[in-house]
């Protein structure tokens, strides 16, 4: 095995171990603690006749209790981390399985060529969305 | 050959999960980009999220995880540790117990749970 594919197997490993414990916390934060049950329970800072429109609106609830932590710079510091990591993990590993799969020499570069495009585009789409995010005023 | 045997579907399933996995995480990185823009693009977006398909395809996706997670654990304690090397088959049919058992308690809780 050559350097370089040994370096991207433990690489593959890492990644992997730093996915566990970031999806953990992004479920866990997103998905539980934002969830149904604590709708609005962390609303940004509005008057009391907008507070009372939210309130009346249960996907608006959920739209400003996850804004609240999207606008969070270390939040986003966190998301941008996630993306990065999954999407070089997911999409490393559809390049492996070209590798496996896929005996003609042409074909396969052409294939790992368009994995690595469309993972690029799709991490660039995350990353942009992240860091241009501020929550719109009701 | 038997210890190759009894990896073979593991292998084979880590792939077709990492496949799926990849297949959501296209989805939900443009829809998330999209949700964004706003309480409006919000809305819309989380309104198809309420559909039985999206709902059910949720429950699927959590299997898949499980499994990936799992399996993915025990391939780097057999690749580091004498310990899971030594004991290959019993780890195999572990990982499969643990992500049925993970996924019928897990989904019943998503499914069960509101939006």
């Amino acid at each position: 095995m050559s350097s370089r594919g040994s370096q991207a197997w433990l690489f593959q490993r890492v990644t992997a171990v730093l996915i566990f414990l970031l999806l953990g916390t992004h479920v866990f934060l997103y998905h539980y603690l934002m969830g149904p049950a604590n709708w609005g329970y962390d609303i940004l800072g509005f008057g009391a006749a907008d507070l009372a429109k939210i309130k009346a609106d249960p996907n608006l609830m959920k739209y400003y209790s996850l804004a609240k932590v999207f606008a969070n710079p270390m939040w986003k510091v966190f998301d941008v981390t996630l993306i990065t990591v999954g999407t070089y993990h997911g999409f490393y590993g559809i390049k492996a399985i070209i590798d496996d799969w896929v005996t003609h020499n042409g074909w396969r570069a052409i294939g790992n060529w368009v994995t690595y495009l469309i993972g690029f585009i799709i991490w660039v789409i995350g990353v942009v969305a992240v860091i241009s995010f501020t929550p719109k005023l009701y | 050959m038997y210890k190759i045997k009894e990896g073979m579907l593991s292998w084979l399933l880590h792939k077709i999960t990492g496949v799926a996995i990849v297949a959501y995480l296209i989805i939900h990185i443009w829809s998330m980009a999209k949700m964004s823009k706003g309480p409006e693009a919000f809305n819309a977006v989380i309104e198809t999220y309420k559909t039985t398909l999206f709902r059910a395809g949720e429950v699927l996706l959590l299997g898949a995880i499980l499994f990936h997670g799992l399996n993915g654990f025990r391939l780097i304690l057999a690749e580091f540790t004498a310990w899971a090397s030594k004991r290959h088959k019993l780890l195999i049919y572990l990982t499969y117990v643990l992500a049925v058992v993970l996924f019928i308690i897990g989904g019943w809780f998503m499914w069960r749970a509101e939006g």
